[in-house]
């Protein structure tokens, strides 16, 4: 079993307001599905690295992104 | 900003190939999803800047096969010939000197093509357009706008200088606007000198044109970017300020309309930081605070104070896309993100912000995100940050006083998106800070960001109208032009009136 990665999935236009329903199938295909972005058209969650090719096949998925980290300087900093 | 890098080639190749099919079902003109240069042209047509002879062609949509029948059609119709893709270059292997004799120079990304051909060509394309038979939008390109952010000055002339930019393209078109900039410069310093503001004693630098200073009324980005000269307040607009939080406690909000929260879990949106609450007081802090001088620009505006961020100053994209979209579902028309991760040279940015921005601008919200601090001038200067790189989100640079480029703000570097658009004072800005400190004074592009928002409300107050893309043109419209690289500063210091 690998890492799971966290990963933000993106939706084409057509899809945004079928976004419940592609988060369905998100998870049929292996992804532990976090929050419906319905706004956005966006879903955050985790999957497997090996899962991702079926994934990325979901209809209405533009792209799948590992989420990144952000860390702000100390907050004793002079530049922030 | 963060250190984290990733490499993610592939991940973006199979992000193109999917593009393709979905564009398919794209809806809407190109010109409503991206805050790039054929946004500019019908702004300078309203102001009766003079044209650069160019034409920007925006093709509709979002899709590289329609790129490519635009310009067959180009070829068919008007006789263009030679074209150059930007996609077939990398930063680092491109050519300047073949950009000279290409009649189209396509920026792939932005699906936009500059054409320059000559009068008979142009003739043709303007019939094309009428025709109505085709889905590009042709527009001339003005001249305020050849010297901005067509892409080609920012992602590839990394000196950013104004003897680099010049060699781009026409001489004259640069150096009348690079003249009309430093016109400005001249005018604001006399400008500041009979209002009494402290001047520069450095006149031989061209950058040093006027000092700001605190002074008992306002802190010096409140001079320097004229809010006291705007008889608005925010009223009725709403901020979104993704950061650490905000110290509700703190007296200089009392009676404030605040909506919060929280995107971290296990953390309320009690900034335990100091970070957002400084953002949250440059952005909206009050008229009158209770020490000290006014610090806040949208001292009306309704506060949503979203935090991405934890006390410890971290957080992912996860936390930032939500804290968006619940931005944008409670119709705030500005977000100000002051946060951001550090990208290689040559990084494009992530699909997921440039399609949260898109949507956004769509829905009538504004993002506006720090460039970053990871330059250390002049010998390492890094590219504009992520999500600041988006082409939708707007990224905002920092000046300090003297109106100079802070020697850690990070310079458009990278393509399709990664330029600076903006700048904002961000060098010792005092604002508010958890209690019992109250206020204090730090630097950074973080610094800078919340002034733009604050100014994007006042305006987005004064014209009810300007909103998403709208409110983009108008906040770069207002600036005071900077003697400084596009590269550096974008269309120059943001400015309420």
């Amino acid at each position: 079993m690998s890492k799971m990665k966290t990963v933000i999935v993106t939706l084409d236009d057509e899809h945004v307001a079928k976004i419940q329903q592609v988060a369905a199938q998100c998870k049929a295909a292996g992804m532990v599905v976090g929050e419906s972005l319905e706004v956005l058209g966006q879903i955050t969650g985790r999957i497997d690295p090996r899962r991702e090719p079926a994934l990325r096949k979901v209809p209405g998925v533009i792209s799948v992104d590992e989420s990144q980290d952000y860390q702000l300087p100390p907050s004793d900093s002079d530049i922030q | 900003m963060a250190k984290k890098r990733v490499t993610k080639k592939t991940a973006r190749r199979a992000t193109k190939k999917r593009a393709t099919r979905t564009s398919l079902t794209a809806q809407g003109s190109a010109d409503e999803f991206t805050l790039e240069p054929g946004d500019g042209g019908t702004f300078g047509g309203e102001f009766g800047a003079e044209r650069t002879g160019r034409s920007i062609v925006t093709v509709m949509g979002d899709s590289p096969a329609k790129m490519k029948s635009a310009l067959t059609e180009l070829k068919n119709r008007a006789g263009v010939s030679n074209v150059m893709r930007m996609s077939d270059f990398g930063v680092e292997s491109f050519e300047l000197a073949r950009t000279e004799d290409a009649e189209a120079i396509v920026l792939d990304e932005l699906n936009i093509a500059i054409i320059d051909g000559d009068a008979d060509q142009m003739q043709q394309m303007a019939a094309m357009e009428e025709s109505g038979d085709t889905e590009v939008i042709i527009e001339p390109e003005y001249m305020n706008y050849a010297f901005d952010d067509v892409g080609l000055d920012d992602d590839v002339l990394d000196e950013g200088g104004v003897d680099q930019e010049t060699s781009i393209g026409e001489a004259a078109n640069v150096s009348a606007d690079y003249l009309r900039g430093y016109q400005q410069g001249v005018n604001a310093l006399i400008q500041s000198m009979a209002g009494g503001v402290a001047v520069s004693a450095a006149p031989g630098l061209v950058g040093a044109l006027a000092a700001f200073s605190d002074n008992a009324a306002a802190t010096w980005g409140l001079h320097a970017t004229r809010v006291l000269n705007s008889r608005f307040s925010g009223r009725g607009i709403r901020v979104a300020v993704l950061d650490t939080g905000l110290d509700l406690r703190h007296p200089d909000f009392a009676g404030r309309t605040i909506q919060t929260q929280s995107f971290i879990p296990g953390e309320s949106v009690q900034d335990g930081n100091g970070h957002g609450t400084h953002c949250i007081g440059t952005s909206c802090g009050a008229l009158r605070p209770g020490v000290g001088p006014r610090y806040g620009i949208a001292h009306q505006a309704e506060i949503f104070a979203g935090k991405v961020l934890s006390n410890r100053g971290s957080g992912s994209d996860g936390g930032i896309l939500n804290g968006i979209n619940w931005a944008v579902r409670n119709r705030c028309q500005v977000v100000s993100m002051s946060l951001g991760r550090r990208v290689r040279v040559g990084e494009r940015p992530t699909r997921n912000y440039e399609v949260a921005g898109r949507r956004a601008l769509q829905a009538g919200t504004l993002i506006v995100a720090a460039a970053g601090n990871d330059s250390s001038r002049p010998s390492l200067i890094q590219p504009v940050s992520s999500p600041a790189n988006a082409s939708t989100i707007v990224a905002v640079a920092a000046v300090d006083s003297n109106l100079s480029v802070a020697t850690f703000s990070n310079r458009g570097i990278n393509p399709a998106g990664g330029e600076i658009n903006v700048a904002g004072p961000g060098v010792n800005v005092l604002s508010s800070w958890p209690m019992p400190v109250r206020r204090r004074s730090i630097s950074g592009t973080s610094m800078a960001t919340p002034h733009v928002a604050g100014i994007a409300a006042l305006i987005a107050q004064e014209i009810p109208s300007a909103r998403g893309v709208q409110l983009y043109r108008e906040l770069r419209r207002r600036v005071r032009r900077l003697p400084l690289g596009s590269a550096d500063v974008g269309n120059g210091l943001v400015e309420a009136v």
